[in-house]
């Protein structure tokens, strides 16, 4: 491997030799990621090169998009900010645009195995990492200033992006429509590109942001802990895209916020779902909502059964819609709850919905519980109270006369009980969700569920 | 196209949910829009909800146009 250094107060002569490990000469630096190249062509393309770029330093502006190309397999190559003061290569955030394609609306592509270290990347538009399914891509600590209304597109084989300062300054204060984040696969190539997970984002200037922050098109998309309190209720959170996934957890948001991004049910977005928990302008340990093509789920507080589910020690539920596209055959599932019982046999699971329409029957909603069926095996049994077959004819679950149901809004007129006996014989964990198979249930019917689950 | 309120569900913190009914007679839901501020106004925000479902139906569309999904 080669250590190189990068600094726009280098010399330029490009006849400087690699550096050495653990002692950095700033003045033989070459001056440009370009002077580096023509130095040595393979420089940012052979696995496990260092390269080491000041703090301070500004790579000449571009007059095109421009693409740094990085390793096709193997260990990526490193390109650290680091302080330009120390010879001991120290990690440093940059302050110069260390990777730019200012002067115009130009994009930054990064193509190849790359690990960037507090680095700050400039574009005039979008940046992208355009790694393919051998080239691994990380960032810890990087800044990555976008041109106006531009995004940040993450490709390949999967992103990791550690604590990304995210510029949105070019967006001045005119609203720009485009998303923060994005990540898309392909379903022409025949497979769905790898997760990319985003952990600690913050922002700068998102106010002006109305479209969504992340959004995954046959892809998937992980955030953690991304401030996103600052952008306005107008640019939602997720992005319900063609067949992606999104996962985004333990984010703070503005007072007034908006999970979805509601796009029209397409055939793409048949297999595309979404969850969003513990986001809020306050602590949310109960928050959950989840969408699909079929149907979705939000959380509530305000709405709860007596005795039903808390969450550290807030009680809650879960309201349920669902769209033209749900039925018994392609229900909307709510997530699994998983569970312990310390004892075998005969189990009765039992949770309780409520509604203002009707009573549902065992084709429009049931339980499905899967249990430790064998004592000495793996496998695990499913049992349900959905009707025994499709040709039986549906009965109304259990009336549930017992419960007390709180909060404003429903009127809590029919009330249920979904549940499950069955012979479980190994002590251990088991799984419940329940199905909503019917059809176009509107948020104003009420559908709340108590998420938590009885076993007796 | 017509936006209403389709719903609001509880009181210290709202989930407003939205119906919209487009020109072709399609309707679609948007939301919720969440918000423990008292003075988020869900009347004032249906301008945003139909700006909002313009600009899916117009993706909608251009997908349509591309065979996206085949």
């Amino acid at each position: 491997m080669a250590i190189y250094c990068i600094w726009s107060g280098g010399d330029g002569t490009q006849t400087n030799t690699t550096q050495t490990a653990g002692t950095l000469d700033w003045s033989k630096a070459d001056a440009s990621v370009a002077d580096l190249i023509a130095y040595d062509a393979a420089a940012f393309t052979t696995s496990s090169n260092t390269i080491y770029f000041a703090d301070d330093h500004n790579d000449p502006n571009k007059a095109a998009h421009w693409t740094l190309t990085g390793p096709t397999s193997g260990l990526p190559v490193n390109l650290i900010s680091a302080d330009r003061s120390l010879s001991t290569p120290t990690v440093k955030t940059g302050t110069g645009n260390q990777l730019s394609s200012l002067g115009g609306a130009y994009r930054v592509a990064l193509d190849g195995a790359f690990a960037l270290y507090e680095m700050r990347v400039a574009s005039g538009e979008n940046i992208t990492s355009a790694n393919d399914t051998n080239e691994t891509f990380y960032t810890a600590g990087c800044t990555f200033v976008l041109g106006a209304a531009g995004t940040l597109v993450l490709g390949g084989s999967g992103c990791r992006h550690y604590n990304p300062i995210i510029d949105l300054t070019a967006d001045g204060t005119t609203p720009r429509g485009q998303a923060v984040f994005s990540c898309s696969g392909s379903s022409l190539s025949g497979y769905v590109r790898g997760n990319n997970e985003i952990l600690g984002a913050t922002f700068i200037n998102p106010a002006y942001r109305t479209g969504y922050v992340f959004g995954a098109t046959e892809a998937g998309l992980i955030a953690s802990g991304a401030d996103v309190s600052g952008f306005a209720s107008s640019c939602e959170l997720v992005s319900l895209g063609g067949a992606g996934t999104n996962s985004v957890s333990n984010c703070i948001t503005a007072s007034t916020w908006t999970p979805f991004y509601t796009v029209n049910a397409t055939s793409g977005a048949i297999s595309s779902s979404s969850t969003v928990s513990n986001c809020g302008p306050a602590d949310a340990p109960t928050y959950l909502a989840a969408r699909s093509y079929v149907g979705g789920l939000i959380s509530s507080t305000d709405i709860y059964r007596t005795g039903g589910a808390t969450v550290e020690g807030v009680a809650c539920s879960w309201l349920i819609t669902t769209t033209d596209y749900c039925s018994e055959h392609s229900p909307f599932y709510t997530p699994w709850r998983y569970g312990t019982l310390s004892s075998t046999g005969s189990k009765t699971f039992s949770v309780y919905i409520t509604n203002d329409t009707a009573d549902l029957t065992d084709a429009e909603i049931w339980l499905e519980v899967e249990y430790k069926s064998e004592a000495t095996e793996a496998i695990w049994a499913l049992a349900t109270d959905q009707r025994a077959t499709i040709t039986t004819t549906a009965a109304a679950q259990t009336d549930d006369t017992a419960s007390t149901w709180n909060g404003s809004g429903p009127s809590y007129t029919y009330k249920q009980k979904l549940s499950v006996t069955t012979t479980v014989n190994q002590a251990g964990q088991y799984r419940v969700r329940v199905a909503i198979g019917k059809t176009s249930v509107a948020w104003s019917a009420y559908l709340y569920i108590d998420p938590a689950v009885a076993v007796s | 196209m017509i936006v209403e309120i389709d719903s609001i569900h509880g009181s210290k913190q709202r989930m407003i949910f939205y119906r919209i009914t487009d020109d072709a007679g399609g309707v679609h839901q948007y939301g919720p829009v969440i918000t423990i501020d008292p003075a988020f106004d869900p009347e004032a925000h249906k301008a945003v909800v139909a700006a909002k479902m313009q600009e899916s139906l117009a993706a909608q569309e251009f997908d349509a146009l591309l065979g996206a999904g085949d």
